[in-house]
């Protein structure tokens, strides 16, 4: 018998960066969980610095893309990298160019990368665009490797966002079966700095660590122990926005509390 | 330890980022007197200013090239509080063709080091100054750097100095723009304004739009 999506849990977070704290600027970085009877899902966006609505580029990004993993994951769950770019990238873009149409705002100025993860419980769906790094854990949540890598140019200040020209080429996918898959990690560039050693290709133990507190606590108790901690600890090493998300197996006597997601259609609207 | 803090020690560190900058400085023989002394003095404000500053004094890679009596390399690239300000001499022709091509093979070198060890970096800058015009073939150089700065892997500042300098040897490492001509001696106010210039680069993020303060303090040309 398949795993349920009750047998997983979530918890996403994203706070502030120094440099936007100083300058009184909003979080570019926003990430959101949505669940249904059915599915799961996590996604993560981080706006381009220089989007003048960077901010709700995220927003509309993260929730256009949980509203089409809704729409779409079983059909997603089958899917190849030709039929998932355009079942999430050309769909998304759609939104993204309504939205900014509707609003009267510059496309470019929604710019934003995109993290995602979605579960029904036994067969997962990944995607990546641009910056930031998606981990897989093992079973016991105590190893973690890397999905993809990231998708950026050779310079510091180059990625690839969403709206760019070449958003479907650089789109980077992956489907399976969570057998073996103990849940996923999203972070942003900036949660990336502490997490992640470049030289060395490895993660840093507090990530599964993290990982562990949706085994251990509530949905909402993890989401408020990764706010605090991207609060402090996590913003050591960056002034950028740091932001994170993650989506682990629990225990089918453990059922998520529901409220650690949440509906972003308002955004839409 | 409060089961849900996480510890600095349980988080890595990775180096910071870098802006490379290779100074390819004129000191040919017609650079003596006041010139040399005020570019070696331009040179150390240049230093003090991005250790003064907590971002660029980690960020900033610079290297020191000049052209005179040979085309050599007198400061690598290092940690710049490790780096002391070398001493110019002036003397010789200006081999401009040879010093171009060693600044582009150090900042080849560099970055090849950045990829091993995981350091993130910006694009490469190449400050080209003289005062006069090349003595060597330069025309390797002209096609190494022009295809790099249309490939957007390197960003060039060519710099003529004093009614001598050859503006058209300098325009063509520069396609795009016209090369800047300095004010009188103002290295200082040059100097000063590309440690700003660092300063503003590495205080950037993904994605984000630089603004380079203006160079009317040290240029005579366009801004």
């Amino acid at each position: 018998m398949g795993l349920s999506v009750r047998t997983y849990k979530v918890a996403t977070a994203a706070v502030r960066g120094s440099s936007h704290v100083e300058r009184g600027e909003p979080c570019q970085d926003f990430a959101a969980a949505k669940r249904t009877k059915s599915m799961l899902a996590i996604a993560l966006a981080d706006g381009a610095g220089s989007a003048r609505h960077a901010d709700i580029g995220a927003r509309v990004t993260v929730s256009s893309t949980l509203a089409i993993l809704r729409r779409e994951f079983e059909v997603l769950s089958d899917a190849g990298v030709a039929m998932a770019r355009d079942r999430v990238v050309s769909a998304l873009r759609q939104r993204l160019t309504g939205f900014s149409r509707q609003r009267s705002v510059h496309l470019r100025d929604l710019s934003a990368t995109l993290l995602f993860a979605a579960t029904n419980g036994s067969s997962f769906v990944c995607g990546q665009l641009g910056d930031g790094r998606i981990a897989s854990f093992d079973r016991n949540l105590s190893m973690a490797q890397t999905m993809f890598p990231p998708t950026k140019g050779e310079f510091l200040n180059e990625t690839i966002f969403v709206t760019s020209e070449n958003a479907p080429e650089a789109f980077q996918w992956r489907t399976g079966a969570f057998e073996d898959i103990g849940g996923f990690a999203l972070m942003s560039d900036g949660a990336e700095e502490s997490l992640f050693n470049r030289h060395e290709k490895r993660f840093a133990p507090a990530l599964t660590r993290m990982a562990g507190w949706l085994v251990s606590h509530s949905e909402m108790t993890a989401k408020q122990a990764l706010e605090r901690n991207l609060e402090g600890a996590l913003r050591v090493h960056t002034d950028d926005d740091v932001s994170l998300a993650f989506m682990c197996r629990a225990s089918e006597s453990d059922p998520p509390d529901h409220n650690g997601s949440r509906s972003d259609a308002r955004l839409l609207r | 330890m409060d089961d849900l803090e996480i510890q600095l020690d349980e988080l890595t560190r990775n180096p910071s980022p870098r802006v490379p900058v290779s100074l390819c400085l004129d000191t040919s023989a017609s650079m003596d007197g006041t010139p040399i002394l005020e570019l070696q003095d331009g040179l150390k404000r240049f230093f003090v200013e991005l250790l003064e500053n907590k971002g660029a004094r980690y960020n900033a890679d610079i290297s020191v090239v000049t052209f005179g009596e040979t085309a050599q390399q007198l400061l690598d690239f290092r940690p710049i509080e490790k780096q002391r300000v070398p001493e110019l001499i002036a003397s010789g022709r200006t081999p401009m063709g040879r010093a171009v091509e060693l600044a582009l093979d150090t900042l080849e070198l560099r970055k090849r080091v950045y990829q091993t060890t995981g350091v993130d970096y910006y694009q490469p800058w190449l400050v080209l100054m003289t005062d006069g015009q090349p003595t060597d073939d330069i025309a390797t150089a002209v096609t190494r750097v022009q295809r790099l700065v249309n490939d957007r892997k390197l960003t060039v500042y060519p710099i003529g100095i004093g009614p001598q300098a050859d503006l058209a040897a300098l325009a063509a490492f520069s396609p795009g723009r016209a090369p800047f001509r300095l004010q009188g001696l103002a290295f200082r106010e040059f100097f000063s304004w590309l440690s700003q210039s660092i300063v503003r680069v590495s205080a950037t993020s993904v994605g984000d739009d630089v603004q380079m303060p203006p160079v009317k303090s040290w240029s005579d040309s366009w801004d």
